[in-house]
């Protein structure tokens, strides 16, 4: 490894502290508004470190003892529904998908793959109109079902591309072995290939998953009334005014669990975040 | 005839049947993608030759009136200007920052990982906490802007209530969002660069700045023209972050176009002029799509 002058470390290290200052302080913002009663926020100059650090903030918004209780707990269980059966139904079709992609030669593969990508890239208010009139007629506007299979027109693609590139990268060889002893091609799917997947379904399935988590546009036009977190706090603009500290404390608590389950699993999840853009 | 055929599973020859399995296997997701996504895409694609209107109750087949409509209209015109420097501000801004954080993490140096997992927080926020506390860095009263400004002794300004720097405030929340995305895949590209090129050039006298030059800058060609386009379909397309930061105000100062399509459909209940828009949308979308998908095919050879 090339040496540095001390020179060099210190030109290294500013960059890196400003980057890093950067990326954390709007959360930090966050954070020290959500730990410190409405009334010092007003101290001129603002007070970065709050006087009277509290949680009161966490406590009220989680107790429902605000304004206007913010029953995120309800909002929480919708939002894990809809997360994860989106994420169940998209993992299970794109496995199959993604298996006949990567592993057969057949006519309209190429084609199949590229429009699955380009699938992405379409704006997801062309689906809005229609699919609040589709669900509006077969009534499930407003329903968690209408919105899971909503949330399927953009995780299903990305699910399929997503594992096509991860089974592609697992050896033919054992699944072979295991069709000569007479497995079906499904078979070999289930009891081989997806157990050396684990890793990869795991990855799909938290993008799968956070994706959904994060969700606004679809959530609040097409499910207004059912609530999921995001949709919660948007209402939350108009209904806590000046209450700032309760904003941000719920603002920082429905982004913990995809902040938290991706750092856990950044691991396996880098590739992922670049599939489509680089090849291996 | 019973004899060629296994009995078991039907008339089909063996050869056939495995021809049709690949078929099989994508019937699910082909009959799930047909569903829920080609025909809803139809069907907007439809809507946009309609006068389809509940608020005044209409919904007929009006040709091409949306379209005539829509090129006359100073709102849609707006929003195509707003769409297009929300795009070049967010995705200069998320390269600079995103590239400039990818060369950073090349190098090696203590705490490289620790800041590598912390810099894609922001990438994983949901959009709307990220709108709501960028709403208050901006706030006239206390936000931290004001307060940086206040502690300098300069004037204090009303950025997002200011039609003059509404779009600068949510282009610059779209950076800090977005330019994660671009350090991972920059560091990708990165990493892709053989060593060899460069001890070569250093064998060969080259300085820093002609290593980048010559080395990194054609060696992360590609990834940065495939990291642009798929930043600027995405910035196009994205809804959350303005749409909860501003509703497309102050005077549709930051109405870029899905916001402009949310409010012709749920506020003025005109679906057939939303869908006109969405549709004009996925045209420049599919411009986009067919330039990516040729990068792609480009840097595999």
């Amino acid at each position: 490894m090339k040496r540095r002058s001390t020179a060099r470390w210190v030109g290294l290290y500013a960059l890196v502290a400003l980057g890093v200052v950067f990326t954390v302080f709007p959360i930090l913002w966050m954070f020290t508004i959500s730990i410190r009663p409405s009334n010092e926020l007003y101290i001129t100059p603002f007070r970065y470190i709050p006087p009277t650090p509290t949680l009161d903030n966490y406590i009220d918004v989680l107790t429902n003892q605000t304004t206007v209780p913010a029953h995120l707990e309800q909002g929480f269980g919708r939002t894990v529904i809809v997360a994860v059966c989106t994420t169940v139904l998209a993992v299970i079709i794109a496995s199959l998908a993604g298996y006949a992609l990567a592993r057969f030669r057949f006519r309209g593969r190429e084609p199949y793959g590229v429009v699955m990508l380009t699938t992405q890239m379409m704006p997801a208010v062309l689906f809005l109109v229609p699919l609040f009139v589709i669900l509006r007629n077969i009534g499930l506007i407003n329903t968690l079902p209408g919105l899971i299979l909503s949330y399927l027109t953009f995780s299903l693609p990305f699910c399929i591309w997503l594992l096509r590139g991860y089974f592609e990268g697992i050896p033919a060889e054992l699944e072979e072995a295991a069709l000569i002893d007479g497995c079906s091609r499904l078979q070999a799917l289930l009891y081989v290939v997806l157990p050396l997947a684990a890793p990869a379904l795991v990855a799909t399935g938290t993008f799968a998953f956070i994706n959904a988590w994060n969700e606004f546009l679809f959530a609040f036009i097409l499910a207004g009334e059912k609530p999921l977190l995001t949709v919660q706090l948007y209402s939350f603009i108009g209904q806590y005014g000046p209450q700032y500290g309760n904003l941000m404390a719920s603002a920082l608590l429905v982004a913990t669990p995809p902040v938290i389950l991706f750092l856990i699993l950044q691991r396996y999840l880098i590739r992922g975040l670049t599939a489509g853009a680089v090849k291996e | 005839m019973e004899q060629a055929a296994p009995a078991k599973r039907g008339v089909l020859s063996p050869r056939l049947r495995r021809r049709l399995v690949p078929y099989l296997f994508l019937v699910p997701a082909t009959a799930a993608m047909l569903l829920i996504y080609f025909y809803p895409m139809l069907r907007g694609v439809f809507t946009s030759f309609l006068d389809y209107n509940t608020a005044i109750g209409t919904s007929e087949f009006s040709g091409l009136e949306n379209y005539q409509d829509i090129v006359r209209d100073e709102s849609f015109w707006n929003s195509m200007q707003r769409s297009a420097i929300w795009v070049a501000g967010s995705v200069v801004g998320q390269f600079v920052v995103g590239f400039g954080f990818a060369l950073l993490l090349n190098e090696r140096w203590p705490g490289n990982r620790l800041v590598r997992a912390l810099m894609l927080v922001p990438w994983v926020m949901p959009g709307v906490s990220v709108a709501l506390g960028w709403r208050l860095i901006y706030d006239e009263q206390f936000g931290l802007l004001n307060d940086l400004l206040g502690r300098m002794g300069l004037h204090q300004l009303t950025w997002l209530n200011d039609p003059n720097l509404a779009m600068l405030g949510v282009i610059l929340a779209n950076v800090w969002k977005a330019f994660p995305f671009v350090t991972v895949t920059m560091l990708a590209g990165l990493a892709a660069i053989p060593d060899d090129l460069y001890d070569a050039a250093k064998v060969d006298g080259a300085t820093m700045l002609n290593r980048f030059r010559y080395v990194t800058l054609p060696g992360v060609r590609n990834v940065t023209f495939v990291v642009v386009l798929l930043m600027v379909v995405w910035t196009f397309n994205y809804f959350d972050l303005v749409f909860v930061m501003t509703e497309g105000g102050p005077a549709q100062a930051t109405e870029i176009a899905p916001v402009l399509v949310a409010r012709y459909a749920f506020q003025q209940f005109d679906y057939g002029l939303a869908a006109t828009v969405a549709v004009i949308m996925t045209v420049f979308n599919i411009i986009f799509a067919v330039l990516y998908i040729k990068t792609l095919r480009r840097a595999e050879v």
